[in-house]
């Protein structure tokens, strides 16, 4: 039976859950283990084990939530965590259930009832409480990376566990790719190509490994947006999206960066905010959720996920200025979890690189599979999520394509390293930079520096 | 057996990690697909998933040792109930048993583990111009298993058969733990048709640990229409029609309005709004064939009433015709908070009387209902909206289920489609079957399974104990004979 | 035809030698329970007779005692046209209702040999089909409920009059092709289908048999709406029959399309000629009681017709037995053979024989041979595998063995 939510000096309950962030009973109850989201998830399918799937793990949350499951209980902690909230079952669930939402508030109970162990307690603080709650740390790190790099010091860095918490941890085969330049918010603007109607502006999300580690990878984006009639500029102040700290449990200090970013983006008016990375894209789409509770803010939240768009999302809503440069390579496609499910956007990326000429686009199985990356999954659950991350591998080489083209930094290096691993030397691009050759590159448009409008 | 021991020896049969036995990890094996409150959850003692044959050969004369039921288990989205282990006992998930063993191009048969997804086994053969024809609802989530166990069918059986049409053969895990192969690749096999048996059987007379089925060739072409009517009246008649002139679809399911409310602005796949049912009719073939059976087809809906007919042909047109079929029960959720369905059949000609009576049960329980269903095959799938939180609502809900099925039998009609009887629909055997026809399905239980072993409290009404049988037909038989001592 | 009662009287009614001694002609099913329980609880064996068609179909009985015949319950109980649903008395002809259902432009679609005069009971009882089981499967994909009298004294029904039921077990598949050893059937329902609109049949020579089964692999890689796929061995070379069913335009061009192709002698058979041509064809497989005469068929995985046929062919003529007509079914992995065992005919010539073509096939059926060589031969061939659950069940249901005793697989 469910046990009603007492609300006694702000402190919920519900059954065994309490405090604040617990997960909604309505939202829980919505599952009625139909199981259609079973073969979508990939920890069930690596395991074949019910209490792995999404069903399952809502069945443990509701018999937390009936008094017949202890939060504390190990198996309850073990799958909260081993869920890589890819978001696959919430595409597939007929009833409409929000998955997301109840893991992460499954996993802020247990964040703040069970003491962790020290060393995953240490790795997390660093990772998350210091390196990314500002981006500047974040830049200063990778400026440090790359110095290592250069003056051989790459296996000490490895040893700091620092490159590991990065997913960098192939540095070698990472090197080529990392940006000499990270974008510093504020710093550069891209100017509009003149297209048919009026002058139009966007912003660009820079996002914390996307402008650091991939930040050429934005710039292309940013000269793509550009070509297709758009200014756009990279917004001072913003933060880290908070995704990290959201799928963690950390939800206070998702809720902080949530509220600056809102800031950093409300002088903006109502222009679009461009994401190249899914995964912040999807928690910034939720920022009406997240800070629901939050009176202050609670509009203003929603507001500003209205207008966020996947990088993708924004081409495939205009008419799309054809790319003319020929791109004469095989290709295939991996499917970010955080843009095909947790956003649903999955025929645009196709439609722009079937506008590519000369480039074929070949569909490899399961891609939509999660590939294991899922944020810091790939640190604390390395055996599964390189299980995931082979299977990938498998599924890519099986086909004729010589570059893997994804839409998200997690992936983009998990891909990676999996097909290293694999005997794979195929590249593994974003697709902002594919578009971007083929509309010429970064010689055809160059940022005016230090000259953004916001 | 001391439970240690039991837990000892499962583990030496499948490792460790093939085995569950703590409170918290048997929670999740409690339930299946069914509907709360139409179905009980039931906790088993301990969870096994076997990876060979072999290994559930051992499982079984384990439980056998332990006097302990063994319940079957697919990806568990049966919905009446049949993974769920009413008497407690061990649970043979078969989920790690997934492979593809073999695909025979030439006699078009694939050799399968029976943990597939019914899915992925088209998705495979489709490369080699097949599929798998069998295609419930639940196709992207349910094993080949739970489909043989089930007998299931989908909007494609209407040309293509259900399951029982498409196995050839069956490795199955009797309950004296002996591994035996039924039927097979070559015509003629002498003896009964135990295959046939197993097919449909609820899990309760084997374990299916590998079947042979038949792939069918990807048809040439292929077309769908989509024909809006007035009323359900109408679009009945239509589908009387087209079957009454010899015209056998891929596919013909029907939707009516409300079902189109709830569908339409989730996925706009442009059933119009205020038709009051539409036709979904998918027909394949040659594309000589599809185009001249697509004309007449549209005639019999136009001279039917329908106010339009579409037709798409290129995939991506078609699969969205589909979405919203396909999604239906999913959409649901934007009426009512939970749904039940019951998913009787009804002799064709029989279903503009049997909609128009469910309507009317609609109206006195005040319970909307919507109706998206196998129109070409006469099996319905009465939609009932509910929302289980307000009181007395679920109770309500059953007993407007039992108007519809009596209602259904009433006119010849039969309790299951394709969904199954498992614990869910056996009080209502007695509906359609007497002590005799109950006595004879018990014969054959008897045969396979004389201690009951295999998912037991299944298929046959409470209390109705196989040892019962036997004497109710020694006694059936003395009384004709006038013999009062046997 | 003389009814059946009158020939016991006539002591004409002997099945493999062994003469009936008393008849039955139930008028309804509780009848026919009756008739059943009496004999069980009187030790007498029964065995139930349809149109006589295929009596010797078997083992020679154990015993026969009583005559139970079908004959009364011949009506076609309910046939609605625009269902498509067919429910019919056990001792009904199937040539009668397929004339019933050609006035409304359906059909069984089944051709078993001689089944004109077959009633839907001994149908059901054979499981028997003929070539068209390459297009429309057998009676098992057509048989939609049962009703059934039992040793019990009890009538059971299962299944019904819908085309999709799951309602308890698939009762109907496991009487189908019993022999009647789990129960007389009493009455039946099918799905009927559509009658073709068009057919056509194209027979083609070759000089071998490579050369045929060539042509036939190709027909069934192919997606074109053929309804039968039939091999001839003629001591001169091989002839391959195609039946074509469906759309009248694309019946033709189908047909066309493999007479264009062929590359020696084509004949093109429509309509009436197509349907008399295949009467014929499987009426050569006759469960022909002449002398010496035995028909055996054998079954192996469709791919292995060929090498079937041929070894059999080069088998017999080792053991120095001629095989007068031997027809094949490559969609359906099967060999009908006559073979002519000459001077060797006797229960240990056919032992041998069927133990050579065990050897070659997955299973040997002798469907017919003069009944004192079949004595103490399964003409089953391979005990099945299950066959314990086979003998559990002939308990549960007919646990005197009233029923057709010993003619079974098995010697059931
Ligand atoms: C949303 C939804 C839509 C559905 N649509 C359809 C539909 O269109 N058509 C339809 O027919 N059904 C439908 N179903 C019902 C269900 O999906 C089918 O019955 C399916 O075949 C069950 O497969 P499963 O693997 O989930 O089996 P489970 O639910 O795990 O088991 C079902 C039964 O099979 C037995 N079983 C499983 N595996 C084996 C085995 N290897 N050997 C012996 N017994 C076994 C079990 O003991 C149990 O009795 C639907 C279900 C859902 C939730
Ligand atoms: C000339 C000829 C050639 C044939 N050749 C072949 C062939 O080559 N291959 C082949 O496979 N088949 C062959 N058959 C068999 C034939 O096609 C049918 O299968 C046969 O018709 C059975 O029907 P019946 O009414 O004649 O049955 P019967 O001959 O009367 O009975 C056949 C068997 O079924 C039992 N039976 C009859 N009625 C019932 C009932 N109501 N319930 C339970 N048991 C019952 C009988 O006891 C008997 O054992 C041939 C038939 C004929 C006449």
């Amino acid at each position: 039976m469910a046990v009603a939510i007492e609300n006694d000096a702000n402190i919920l309950r519900l059954g065994g859950f309490s405090g604040p962030d617990i997960p909604e009973d309505d939202l829980l109850r919505a599952c009625v283990h139909c199981g259609m989201c079973l073969s979508s998830c990939p920890t069930y399918r690596l395991t074949g084990q019910e209490m792995s799937s999404p069903r399952g793990r809502l069945w443990l949350m509701r018999a937390v939530a009936d008094d017949r499951l202890e939060l504390l209980d190990p198996l309850f902690d073990e799958q909260m965590y081993q869920c890589l909230n890819c978001r696959a079952c919430e595409a597939v669930c007929p009833s409409g259930v929000h998955y997301g939402p109840l893991v992460e508030a499954s996993r802020a109970q247990l964040e703040q009832h069970r003491p962790r162990s020290a060393q995953e307690r240490a790795l997390r603080r660093v990772g998350l409480d210091w390196l990314f709650a500002d981006s500047g740390r974040l830049r200063l790190v990778v400026r440090m990376l790359r110095l290592a790099e250069k003056t051989g010091m790459t296996a000490l860095a490895r040893r700091t566990g620092l490159l590991k918490l990065l997913g960098m941890e192939d540095l070698q085969a990472l090197t080529p790719e990392i940006s000499r330049r990270p974008i510093v918010p504020g710093n550069e603007r891209w100017l509009a190509d003149p297209v048919s109607g009026e002058r139009r502006h966007a912003r660009l999300f820079n996002g914390c490994v996307m402008g650091t580690v991939f930040a050429n990878t934005n710039r292309a984006a940013a000269r793509v947006v550009a070509r297709n009639g758009s200014d756009i500029d990279v917004p001072v102040e913003q933060q880290c999206c908070g995704a990290l700290h959201v799928h963690a449990g950390m939800m206070e200090e998702a809720r902080v960066l949530a509220r600056r970013n809102i800031d950093a983006f409300e002088r903006s008016g109502d222009d679009p905010i461009i994401v190249t990375a899914a995964g912040c894209g999807a928690a910034l789409k939720e920022y009406g959720f997240l800070l629901k509770d939050d009176a202050a803010y609670a509009e203003r939240a929603q507001r500003f996920s209205d207008r966020v768009r996947d990088f993708t999302e924004y081409l495939g809503e205009r008419d799309l200025v054809p790319p003319s440069k020929p791109v004469p390579r095989t290709v295939t496609y991996q499917e970010p979890c955080h843009l095909v499910h947790a956003q649903r956007i999955s025929r645009q990326p196709r439609d722009l690189m079937n506008a590519i000429p000369g480039l074929e686009l070949v569909e490899m199985r399961e891609s939509s599979l999660c590939c294991g990356s899922a944020g810091i999954y790939n640190i604390i659950r390395e055996e599964m999520a390189n299980e995931l991350g082979d299977r990938k591998a498998r599924h890519a080489m099986e086909t004729p394509a010589t570059e893997v083209i994804t839409a998200n930094p997690g992936c983009q290096m998990q891909v990676r390293a999996s097909l290293r691993r694999n005997g794979s030397s195929a590249r593994v691009r974003h697709i902002a930079e594919l578009l971007d050759e083929s509309y010429g590159g970064a010689k055809s448009k160059r940022a005016i520096i230090g000259r953004s409008e916001y | 057996m001391d439970r240690e021991i039991l837990v000892e020896k499962l583990q030496g049969i499948v490792g460790k990690n093939g085995v569950f036995t703590r409170p918290a990890d048997l929670l999740v094996y409690e339930y299946d697909g069914s509907v709360d409150g139409a179905v009980e959850t039931a906790t088993p003692s301990a969870v096994a998933l076997p990876t060979t044959a072999e290994q559930i050969a051992d499982i079984v004369i384990l439980a056998r040792e332990a006097g302990l039921p063994v319940v079957a288990r697919g990806a568990g989205t049966g919905l009446s109930g049949g993974a769920v282990p009413q008497q407690g006992g061990i649970i043979i998930s078969l989920t790690r048993m997934n492979r593809v063993l073999e695909i025979d191009r030439e006699d078009r048969t694939a050799l399968v583990e029976p943990g597939v997804i019914n899915l992925e086994l088209s998705e495979e053969t489709l490369p080699h111009g097949f599929f798998f024809a069998p295609d419930p609802s639940s196709q992207k989530a349910c094993t080949i298993g739970g489909n043989v166990a089930e007998n299931s069918g989908g909007p494609h059986c209407l040309k293509y058969g259900v399951t029982t049409n498409h196995v050839l053969g069956l490795e199955i895990v009797l309950p004296d733990g002996r591994i035996v192969w039924t039927g097979g690749r070559s015509a003629g096999v002498s003896g009964y048709d135990l295959t046939g048996a197993m097919v449909g059987s609820e899990g309760m007379l084997g374990i299916v640990t590998k079947a042979l089925v038949r792939l069918t060739p990807s048809p040439e072409s292929t077309l769908v229409l989509l024909a809006p009517f007035a009323d359900i009246e109408s679009a009945s008649h239509a589908t009387s029609r087209i079957i009454a002139a010899g015209i056998v679809p891929a596919a013909l399911e029907m939707m009516d309005n409300l079902t189109i409310q709830a569908v339409e602005p989730a996925y706009h796949a442009g059933y119009p709004m205020d038709a009051g049912a539409v036709l979904l009719i998918e027909i394949d073939g040659s594309t000589d064939d599809v185009r001249g059976t697509g004309v007449e087809i549209a005639a019999l809906c136009v001279e039917s009433g329908a106010t339009e007919v579409r037709s798409a042909t290129e995939r991506a047109e078609r699969d969205l015709l589909w979405k919203g079929r396909k999604m239906a029960l999913g959409a649901m959720g934007r009426l009512a908070p939970n749904y039940y369905l019951h998913d009787t059949v009804v002799p064709r000609s029989k279903l503009p009387a049997t909609l128009r009576r469910v309507e009317e049960i609609s109206r006195d329980f005040d319970l909307p209902i919507a109706n998206v269903f196998h129109a070409g095959d006469g099996n319905l799938h009465p939609l009932m909206l509910f929302d289980r939180r307000v009181n007395g609502s679920t109770e309500r809900v059953l007993e407007a289920s039992k108007e519809i099925i009596t209602y259904c039998v009433d006119v010849g009609g039969a309790l299951s489609g394709e969904h199954g009887i498992g614990t869910e629909k056996r009080g209502y055997m007695t509906l359609v079957y007497t002590a005799d026809d109950l006595a004879a399905m018990a014969g054959l239980k008897n045969s396979f399974d004389p201690t009951g072993m295999f998912n037991p409290e299944k298929l046959f009404p409470k209390g109705y104990m196989c040892g019962e049988v036997r004497a109710l037909r020694m006694q059936a038989m003395a009384q004709k004979l006038g013999i009062h001592a046997l | 035809m003389p009814s059946s009662a009158d020939r016991v009287k006539n002591g004409q009614l002997t099945i493999d030698g062994v003469s009936a001694t008393e008849s039955a002609v139930p008028v309804d099913a509780q009848e026919m329970a009756d008739v059943l329980a009496e004999a069980a609880a009187l030790g007498k064996a029964v065995t139930p007779i349809g149109g006589g068609t295929a009596l010797t179909l078997g083992n020679p009985p154990e015993r026969v005692d009583v005559a139970l015949s079908t004959e009364r319950l011949a009506g076609i109980i309910d046939y609605e046209p625009t269902d498509l649903v067919l429910s019919v008395g056990a001792g009904a002809r199937f040539g009668d209702v397929q004339a019933v259902l050609a006035e409304h432009g359906q059909r069984l679609p089944l051709d078993p040999p001689g089944a004109g005069d077959a009633t839907i009971g001994g149908l059901i009882a054979t499981g028997r089909w003929g070539p068209l089981r390459y297009s429309a499967g057998t009676l098992r994909d057509l048989l939609i409920g049962i009703s059934v009298a039992h040793p019990s004294g009890t009538v059971s029904k299962a299944g019904g009059m819908v085309v999709k039921n799951v309602s308890g077990y698939d009762m109907p598949r496991l009487y189908l092709g019993s022999l009647g050893t789990l129960g007389v059937v009493v009455s039946a329902n099918f799905k009927v289908l559509p009658r073709p609109r068009a057919e056509a049949t194209v027979i083609a020579s070759y000089d071998d048999l490579l050369a045929a089964f060539a042509a036939a692999s190709q027909l069934r890689g192919g997606r074109d709406p053929i309804a039968a796929l039939e091999a001839l061995f003629l001591n001169s070379g091989w002839a391959l029959a195609t039946h074509i069913e469906g759309r009248d335009e694309t019946v033709d061009a189908v047909a066309r399309r493999i007479v264009s192709g062929a590359a020696g002698d084509v004949t093109r058979l429509d309509e009436q000629e197509s349907a008399g041509w295949w009467s014929a064809y499987v009426d050569q497989q006759h469960l022909a009681q002449a002398d010496n005469a035995v028909l055996v068929r054998c079954g192996v995985r469709p791919k292995e017709t060929a090498a079937l046929a041929s070894t059999i062919i080069d088998e017999m003529s080792e053991l120095a037995i001629s095989v007068p007509y031997l027809a094949a079914s490559p969609g359906l992995g099967t060999v009908v053979a006559r073979l002519d065992l000459g001077g060797a005919g006797s229960q240990e010539g056919l032992a041998k024989v069927q133990g050579a073509l065990l050897s070659l096939a997955d299973s040997v059926t002798i469907l017919a041979a003069p009944p004192s060589w079949k004595r103490g031969i399964d003409v089953w061939g391979r005990l099945p595998e299950g066959f314990d659950v086979m003998q559990a069940l002939r308990q549960q249901f007919d646990p005197e063995r009233t029923i057709n005793p010993g003619r079974f697989a098995g010697f059931l």
